[in-house]
């Protein structure tokens, strides 16, 4: 039985894959639909003044006119959360040649926009403000996000596998209800 | 030596913060609250997602081409007024009665 959530275009052209994406779009369930906005705000969370709205619809567009391919076996939404990853990823990129272009001419070193990281300083200390009375929370998320840097999780408090799982728990809760989203600048 | 790593620019610990709370809405097995507004807005994109993708199967002949639309479908309050005088109302067909010394 085909799974709409899944891709199943195995050697498959793009415009299957497309068709494919259409169909599986076009049956979401609606607790699917909400996970799909949350995913968006996050994302758009990384690039102040993008919204949500304007990313999603993106990314849609993207996934609908074949010009990205749903892989095999790779789950819609995570298909979507990719395709919003890498138009915020370009978008960043090209921000900071900007950047690199007007700094250029005036001879200061080449960094980040500074309004870029004080974005980040400030959603950083909002979400630890956020979780500040469930220190599980703050461990969990700061040793899933070494591993996303790349480095390993000896600095951050070891938990067991019960208070672990507690903590994605409550964790998944507050981002799905919206609440995070609605605490971050 | 201390590794780089270990004090990361806050914009990429905030973009790997990123990363590990979509991670986690992707793998989280509870079901959020269904709220349906929000569902209907994300519906709503879409479904604009959607018509804008939709491949026009129309033979060619059917295809619309510029300025055909305008002579077929005329918009009553885009039509322009004429300019010309307007025509002189039509008289009534029933003729004045004869003067008597014609008879």
């Amino acid at each position: 039985m085909l799974d709409p959530m899944r891709s199943d275009t195995a050697a498959g052209s793009a415009e299957t894959s497309t068709e494919t994406v259409a169909r599986a779009l076009a049956t979401l369930a609606p607790s699917d639909l909400v996970r799909l906005k949350r995913l968006a705000q996050l994302r758009a969370r990384l690039l102040p003044g993008l919204e949500w709205e304007e990313l999603l619809s993106e990314a849609l567009l993207r996934a609908l006119d074949g010009s990205r391919r749903w892989p095999d076996g790779v789950p819609l939404l995570a298909f979507i959360a990719g395709i919003m990853r890498s138009l915020v990823d370009g978008r960043m990129l090209e921000r900071r040649r900007l950047a690199e272009r007007a700094l250029a001419g005036s001879g200061t070193g080449v960094a980040a926009p500074p309004d870029a990281q004080l974005h980040a300083r400030q959603c950083l200390a909002a979400i630890a403000d956020f979780f500040a009375g469930d220190p599980d929370v703050l461990a969990f998320i700061a040793a899933l996000a070494r591993q996303y840097l790349g480095g390993s999780d000896d600095t951050v408090p070891r938990l067991s596998q019960r208070r672990r799982d507690a903590a994605r728990k409550r964790l998944a809760r507050a981002i799905l209800r919206g609440q995070l989203d609605g605490f971050l600048p | 030596m201390t590794d780089k790593r270990d004090r990361p620019d806050p914009i990429a610990r905030w973009h790997a913060t990123i990363d590990a709370l979509e991670a986690t809405v992707l793998t989280a097995p509870d079901q959020p609250e269904i709220d349906k507004v929000e569902a209907k807005e994300v519906q709503r994109l879409i479904t604009m997602g959607l018509a804008a993708a939709r491949p026009n199967n129309l033979p060619a002949a059917w295809a619309r081409r510029p300025g055909i639309a305008a002579r077929i479908v005329t918009d009553a309050g885009a039509t322009p007024e004429t300019t010309e005088p307007a025509e002189p109302t039509p008289r009534s067909p029933a003729l004045p009665p004869r003067p008597a010394w014609h008879e």
